[in-house]
Formats: structure tokens, sequence, C-alpha cells
């Protein structure tokens, strides 16, 4: 097996191992379906003509995760300002009476409140690896995401 | 809310994709490995070399930039962009580089344009004091001090931030600078670094809409950190300077209705606005996908958007870090938007053509 099939061996397995978690932050980020997929097609291109700057394949997964929040930002920035989709845009939400709440408030939160907690919580990713992916200081994760569980709280403690 | 509630409550929202992904994005993955992907690597290799061609010619200039006359203005005609020289004389005029210490840095913004859509600026960063070394915020401790962050290291054998932090016994400082023109604000979004540990940022914003000079914010956040990583206990610094952005006000604006479909998917074209300004025209497609939802160009993915003249040549690209742009002489009164298929590259066969008018 040549080097080049070996390493395009790696890189089929790395990105199916983490195309559906790239999915999902390109979906917090956009709420469009379509354009997450999008963003996990053009994050996968620019993936492989960039295979080069991958320095070991053991920091592939927050490599991949900053490139789809790259392609994610692209679009955003056609877009112009964030647009809010409908409702039936989005995946359906989960249907226990506990966990409804919680979606509807979450998705109430600005951009980056609802960015940086499902990163944090729902992807389960260190806060070092959101600062790399999102281009902050760490200490800006840490202040977001304090600011968005005091603002979720807040949403949580009230009637919708 | 404790930390265990919120992993537990959205730890279980985890939204599969749409029916299909696996298969579509294997058969990207087979196109990319097979070499059917390979125009469109070649062009992204080439804009690449561009680029940091541009950058090289632009950084090493750093302190004699000015001297030079080189910056932003040139990376623009690296990009093929005609700029009036008249233009150039009243943006030079209209800026004038301007210096800060933060920490042990020394911060010179040197340029700063914007032209009611965009803006672009680039920075010089040095160390004021020669036991400290500056990282910009966005780095890593293991990323190379020489090259660029986005676009790849230099010629020279890379030497992380650690590393050359660990030669000299320096203390490194990590530099975040954010020009807000909002509440969220932009950050730089790459730099090139030179061997001396001093380095140039460059960034970019889109999506303004003022069309006066704008009072912004120049922000910057600066933390000491120790050879592992960790943040030194109070050296953290984040001061604000406030910071006029002057703007090039001349704007042309045309409008073209539509009320196609874009493929066979349910995606429609419904307008396109044309936004020429100094530096570039703009084009802000009004899509819809199978659900109505504004969406992007992306919309009938695979098939992507492209514009051209009357009679069928595609317009060139335009200057832009972000956004869609083409190099126009003039908004035009009639034009076509051509639908090809993005995985082909450049040269792909057009799949459908939406004639496109003027608005009165």
């Amino acid at each position: 097996m040549s080097e080049k099939q070996r390493r395009d061996e790696r890189f089929v397995q790395a990105l199916t191992a983490h195309r559906e978690q790239m999915y999902r932050v390109a979906l917090t980020m956009l709420r469009s379906p379509q354009e997450a997929e999008d963003a996990v097609s053009q994050a996968t291109l620019k993936a492989y003509a960039g295979l080069h700057r991958l320095r070991s394949w053991d920091s592939v997964r927050p490599w991949l995760m900053r490139i789809t929040v790259n392609a994610a930002h692209q679009t955003l920035r056609r877009r112009k300002r964030e647009t809010v989709y409908p409702a039936e845009a989005l995946p359906e939400p989960p249907t226990s009476a506990q966990e409804t709440p919680l979606w509807m408030y979450l998705d109430t939160l600005p951009h980056d409140m609802r960015v940086i907690l499902t990163l944090r919580y729902g992807e389960n990713l260190p806060i070092d690896e959101i600062a790399h992916m999102l281009r902050i200081p760490r200490g800006t994760v840490s202040a977001r995401l304090t600011r968005a569980k005091r603002k979720l709280a807040e949403q949580l403690g009230k009637e919708p | 809310m404790t930390d265990q509630e919120l992993f537990d409550l959205l730890g279980s929202r985890q939204p599969q994709p749409p029916a299909g992904f696996d298969a579509r994005h294997d058969r990207l993955l087979r196109r990319i490995i097979t070499g059917k992907e390979e125009k469109y690597m070649r062009k992204q290799r080439l804009l690449r070399v561009a680029l940091i061609a541009a950058l090289i010619v632009m950084t090493t200039g750093a302190a004699l930039a000015a001297m030079q006359g080189f910056g932003l203005i040139d990376l623009m005609k690296q990009y093929g962009h005609q700029v009036e020289e008249k233009q150039v004389q009243q943006w030079n005029a209209r800026f004038k580089p301007q210096t800060y210490e933060i920490g042990h840095a020394k911060v010179i913004l040197k340029e700063m344009i914007a032209d009611g859509v965009a803006y672009y600026a680039s920075a010089d960063v040095e160390s004021a004091d020669d036991s400290y070394l500056i990282m910009p915020g966005f780095a890593e401790l293991d990323a190379p001090v020489t090259g660029t962050t986005n676009l790849g290291p230099g010629k020279e054998p890379p030497v992380s931030y650690r590393q050359m932090a660990a030669d000299t016994g320096n203390t490194i400082e990590r530099l975040s600078i954010y020009i807000e023109l909002s509440q969220d604000g932009e950050s730089f979004f790459d730099s090139m670094g030179r061997a001396d540990g001093s380095f140039t940022l460059i960034t970019g914003g889109y999506g303004m809409t003022d069309t006066q000079d704008v009072q912004a914010s120049l922000r910057f956040i600066v933390e000491g950190m120790d050879a592992q990583g960790s943040l030194i206990p109070d050296t953290r610094q984040d001061v604000s300077h406030p910071l006029t952005v002057p703007v090039q006000t001349d704007k042309q604006v045309k409008r073209y209705a539509a009320n196609q479909a874009i493929g066979e998917g349910g995606a429609m074209l419904h307008g396109l606005t044309l936004t020429r300004t100094a530096l570039t025209t703009y084009a802000d497609y009004q899509l819809t996908d199978k659900g109505g939802n504004p969406s992007g160009e992306g919309v009938a993915w695979p098939l992507y958007l492209r514009l051209a003249d009357a009679a069928g040549t595609p317009y060139e690209e335009g200057f832009t870090l972000s956004g869609t742009a083409y190099r126009m002489d003039a908004l035009p009164d009639a034009l076509q938007v051509q639908v090809y298929t993005f995985t082909q590259g450049p040269d792909a066969q057009v799949v459908q053509t939406i004639e496109l008018k003027a608005e009165p």
C-alpha cells in the first residue's frame, strides 16, 4: 500500500467516524439541516486539501471540528446576519415532558450562547477544544458559558 | 442548574443527519480519493499559493510596509482586483496607523479600510520586552511560530511557540485582538509569523450596513501562559480603545427579481441583490430550500450558482475574504445565473441558466 493510499484510508476512517458530530456542530450554528450538510461537504473538501497541515492523527477530531466551524462561519457571513429558522426546519424535539421545555428555551437564547452550551454539554467538548474551534480565548469560553447558563436558568425559571 | 444536569439534558439532544447523509458523504469521499475532485483541489491549491505569496510579500516588508506602500490594497491586486489610484490615496489619507501597548506587546494597527459591506485590517505585533514571547490569541502552543495559522507553515524548519519559549526562557503572552463593530465583534482570522517571534495579524469582517464612518472599539485581551499552556493568575488584561473606522460611502445597489426553481429538489431563487462598492461587487442571492426556509448558495447541493453577463460569459470572482463577490465594471441591467455542479470544479458544464433583469 502506498503512502497516499494509507493516508487516504485514514482520512476516510476519520471522516466516517466524525461526520455526524461535524454535522451536529454545523447544525447548531446554522440551524438549517441543508446548510449544515453543505458545511460538512465543504469542510471535507477543505480538510483533504489541507491534509498536509494535520500534524498528528491524534488531533484529527479538533482539527476537523475547527474546519467545520470555519465552513459554517462562511455560510453565516454569506447570510450577512443570522436568519431565525422556523421550528419546523429543526429536527424534532424530544417528546419527554422534562426535556421539551429545555429545547424551547435553548432555541430562544442568542446565537453565541446556544452554540457554546451545545458544544460544551451537548457534544461534551472540553473548553480548550471549544476555544480552539471558535478561535476565542479560553477565558471567553468560560465567561460565555457562565452567562449562557445563567440566562438559561433564568429562562427555565419562568413560564414559557 | 448543575453541570451534570446540563450534560444529561443537552447530551440527549443528538439530532441525526437527514436521510441519505452517509451515502452522499461516502460518494464525496470516494470522489475525493479517486481524484475526481482534483480540479477543485487544484483551484484551492492555486488560491492558497497566491494568498501565501501575497502575505509573504506583505509581511517581509513588515515594519517597512508603509514605506514600501504594500498592504491590503496590494493583497487585493494579488487577487486580480483593480483599484483606482485615486481611491487608494483617499483610503490612505483617512486612516493613520496607530500604536498600542498592552501587556508586554506592542501593536501597530497599520491599515483599516471598509466599504460599507466588509472591512479589512492589518496589524503588526512584536514583543516590547525581550523576556516575553507574544502568541496570537487563536494559535496553539504547538503551532509553528513562522508561517500563517490558516495557510500552513513557512519554509523555515518549524519551531513551535512552546519550543521557542523553552529555548529562550521567555514567558508566553497570548494576545487576542478584536475589532468590535457589533455586539459579537470579529477576531483576527490569520497571522503571518516571523522567526523573531513578531507577526502580522490580518482580519476581515462582513455584513456592515453602515454608510458613514463607524465608531467601533478595538479590544485587546492579554494573558500570561506557562510552557504547559496554563494561564498565569493575575496576568489577564482586557483593554478597549475607541476606533474610528473610515467607511467608503460610494455604493450602488441593483435588485434583480426571479421566481425560478434551482434543480429539481424544490429550491427556489427569488431574487438577487448586487452591491457595487469601491472595493468590489457583492452578490446576495435570495434563496429558499424545499421547505421555504432562507438558504445559502449551496441550497441545491451539489448544484451551485455563479453569475455571468447577458451573453453568458461568467464574471471573474471579486476581492473578498468572505461572502460572494464578482469583478464588474458597472452593475448590468441584464445578467445570467448559471447553475453548475460544484463538485465538478470550475470547468463544470452549466446545467441550467436563469436570465435576470434589473428592477426599475
